[in-house]
């Protein structure tokens, strides 16, 4: 690598793959070797797929670094290349008007990326760019410099909690496990959805904290815990494992230090109660994902009954960093309670929707407004659920609140898998809950009465609401579930399954009411609740709609206003969107 | 259907005892493979199932019996695994699969749109996943970490972002057609 040197870089995260990334990159490979572009410019050109760097809905982004000036280029497709080259790499002029706008600065500049950072700039599939980033330095200052109790020392000093669920902290979770005499122990990282960008941008900081976290509490085998479906970080982990082992770093004899470590891959199948720790270990042992009864925590009899640490990747990705930067540095950032930064992958409704990292603390109006550009279309914020399927629904009036651990639990939401979710003017809330009851139900492992039930006939309840023959006793009914389940269920799931609910009701009440009593779907989502109408001053008979109509429910002729017949109408919406001149009225 | 499936693996059972090995005569092979490379790994079920089920697409349902027979684990281990994640199949798979996300994200997004629209081009009949020429499995997934991209769809794969019934539509008919020419 000589400073002289030109970087091309390229997005292949998911969604850059999903948007022809790898095209790009080939494309790119094959005009600079065709047309000699090293010689031209006498300089070597270097094209290198990166991880994702977050702004997904600008993908591909191409960085191109010369002469210590980076600019990005957005949206790049394949016939954009040959003028790239030609005119930025050649001729010394960047392409103005593909670079990447004020978006693209906003979205960053509120971030903090600690665990991100690397990627989107190293090469997932090299180590020695991992290298070249001090990488695996913290795992050989802890391994050879460090006693394991000193290790977990600085893990708990940091105060970082574990990135997946309840948020325990992890310093705490190691100190048990560690204390316990039985042997072998196992520590697994459990590598979900919302950590796929880590294991595609950045997988050896993962392999690196699992090493740690192995020496710290004296494991002697690792496993990585992944589904099968997720290619990509499949083939990426696997490439990073391989290249820590051939360089000693994983096996035997670490670092001459006489440690011994074995890091394996353990396949799941997808399943939502798979981020239960002991329903997780119930499926690498090859059984039903069911969650195991507490006490005896995981740390103290976990995977075939021996002391056992699950952290997901994320949390295991921020190790690496607190040893190599020292607790003091990591404890800087954030909250009194809650340390260092979140992944969250903000989706929905906003302008910028992507993969955002931030400092724990940071209001959800920052988030939504200052890195995700706002709301789609400049419509109305309606509301911001937090913490994927479980988590709660919080309402605009909140959104200067800060996002950490304590907050979100006061307002019955949680950190979860740090899915962000804003929803507009056009959703209904309870068909939002509703939707969520339906996931929670069918992801259900059955085992618990509270959970399997409840969620059933919970779902059967908000169903039957959104349908329009809701009564207002259902809704008591809805609250008493909701608390028998949160109290009695076994497992994480059950108990925080009624928090779209319970949330959404809450705040929008309103909206079930509306729902129950006047048999209306105010953000007109609910089929069953709403009717189409032609409003006749608007209508200037153009016949578009009656063309549009499958059901044939609308008549009318030349210089007719027209009408919809509301017994043939199915409430497809057909009408209503093609009208020019908004005279369908939805109700 | 709980009581249809009881019924078939009682009748399968009966039937693979009746004909003992020969039931599986062709699968023999195939499966001695899978069975020494699950001992050597010391395997599970599910790394088991997993095996048969990259071997031929989908788990036969001799292929249960046989290796309840071989390894003295209840058959009703493995249909107990089989039956609680989703993604295990008992039924043939198509020649190319689609997946389609149904996550909160996609959700929002019009999703559900999608899978309808799928499923009404390749004209599959409720209860169904397959076509009836094994062209096509339509298949849904909760939440693929894609969210930033939503909604989205995975034929084979390849992840397809911002997708919409119209693009999707034409997904499927561009993979007909490369088909009926040849080239897949």
């Amino acid at each position: 690598m000589t400073n002289s040197s030109i970087k091309i870089k390229v997005c292949l995260g998911t969604s850059g793959r999903a948007s022809g990334g790898e095209d790009v990159l080939n494309l790119f490979r094959q005009f600079v070797s065709e047309h000699g572009i090293e010689a031209q410019v006498g300089r070597k050109c270097e094209l290198t797929k990166v991880g994702c760097r977050g702004f997904c809905s600008k993908d591909v982004l191409v960085d191109v670094v010369m002469n210590g000036a980076k600019t990005t280029y957005q949206s790049v497709t394949p016939i954009m290349v040959e003028r790239i080259v030609l005119d930025h790499i050649v001729g010394g002029n960047p392409v103005a008007e593909w670079t990447t706008r004020e978006d693209y600065t906003a979205f960053h500049a509120k971030q903090h990326k600690i665990v991100l950072g690397p990627c989107g700039e190293i090469d997932p599939d090299s180590i020695d760019d991992y290298l070249a980033m001090n990488g695996y330095k913290a795992a050989r200052k802890a391994i050879t410099k460090m006693m394991p109790d000193r290790v977990i020392d600085e893990i708990a000093k940091s105060g970082l909690r574990g990135r997946g669920g309840s948020g325990f902290l992890t310093g705490e979770k190691w100190r048990i496990c560690s204390a316990q005499k039985r042997s072998p122990k196992y520590i697994i990282c459990n590598v979900g959805e919302v950590n796929r960008p880590l294991a595609e941008g950045n997988p050896h900081a993962i392999v690196e904290g699992l090493l740690i976290g192995g020496y710290a509490i004296g494991a002697t085998k690792g496993f990585l815990y992944i589904r099968e479906r997720y290619h990509v970080s499949v083939e990426r982990l696997g490439n990073a494992l391989a290249q820590a082992r051939e360089r000693q770093f994983v096996g035997k004899n670490i670092f001459g230090s006489g440690f011994d470590f074995e890091i394996e891959f353990s396949f799941g199948t997808e399943a939502f109660i798979c981020g239960e720790e002991t329903a997780l270990m119930e499926s690498i042992e090859g059984r039903r994902a069911m969650p195991r009864l507490r006490p005896p925590f995981p740390a103290i009899a976990g995977l075939w009954g021996m002391p056992t640490v699950i952290n997901n990747a994320e949390t295991f990705s921020n190790i690496p960093i607190i040893v190599g930067k020292g607790a003091a540095w990591y404890s800087s950032i954030g909250t009194a309670e809650s340390k260092g930064t979140k992944v969250f992958t903000l989706s929905g409704k906003v302008k910028n929707n992507g993969l955002v990292e931030i400092p724990m603390g940071m209001s959800l109006r920052d988030i939504v407004y200052g890195i995700g550009g706002g709301i789609e279309g400049d419509k109305e914020l309606k509301a911001i659920q937090v913490g994927g399927p479980s988590g709660g629904i919080i309402p605009p009036s909140m959104i200067d609140m800060g996002l950490d651990y304590e907050s979100l639990r006061k307002v019955g939401s949680i950190v979860g898998s740090g899915g962000m979710l804003v929803f507009d003017e056009d959703d209904c809330m309870v068909s939002v809950a509703k939707f969520f009851m339906e996931f929670l139900q069918r992801e259900s492992c059955g085992k618990c009465t509270p959970c399997r039930i409840g969620t059933k006939r919970m779902l059967e309840l908000l169903t039957k609401i959104t349908g329009g023959k809701g009564e207002d006793n259902d809704l008591k009914i809805l609250e008493r579930l909701s608390g028998v389940m949160a109290a009695t269920s076994i497992c994480g799931l059950g108990r925080t399954a009624p928090n779209p609910f319970l949330t959404s009701f809450n705040h929008f009440k309103d909206e079930y009411l509306s729902h129950i009593r006047d048999k209306k779907c105010p953000a007109g989502v609910c089929t069953a609740l709403i009717t189409f109408s032609v409003i006749a001053d608007k209508c200037k008979a153009c016949g578009l709609c009656r063309r549009a109509c499958p059901a044939n429910a609308v008549t009318g002729a030349p210089k007719q206003v027209h009408v919809i017949d509301a017994a043939k109408c199915v409430k497809c919406g057909a009408c209503y969107r093609v009208c020019k001149f908004n005279a369908v009225r939805k109700q | 259907m709980v009581r249809r499936l009881f019924f078939s693996h009682r009748l399968a059972r009966r039937a693979a005892v009746l004909r003992g090995s020969a039931a599986t005569g062709r699968m023999e092979k195939v499966l001695n493979k899978i069975l020494e490379e699950h001992v050597r790994e010391k395997g599970n079920v599910i790394s088991l199932l997993q095996r048969i089920q990259e071997t031929y697409g989908h788990v036969p349902e001799e292929s249960v019996f046989w290796f309840a027979e071989r390894l003295d684990i209840p058959a009703s281990r493995f249909f107990g695994v089989i039956t609680f994640y989703p993604k295990f199949r008992t039924k043939p798979i198509g020649k190319n699969t689609l997946t389609v996300c149904c996550g909160a994200a996609c959700h929002i997004k019009g999703g559900d749109k999608i899978l309808e629209t799928v499923r009404e081009v390749l004209a599959l009949p409720e209860g169904e996943d397959t076509t009836a020429d094994m062209k096509f499995t339509v298949q849904q997934a909760t939440c693929i970490g894609a969210c930033s991209i939503a909604p989205v769809a995975i034929m084979n794969k390849q992840v397809h972002g911002s997708i919409d019934p119209v693009k999707v539509t034409k997904l499927i008919k561009d993979y007909e057609r490369e088909e009926s020419l040849g080239y897949l």
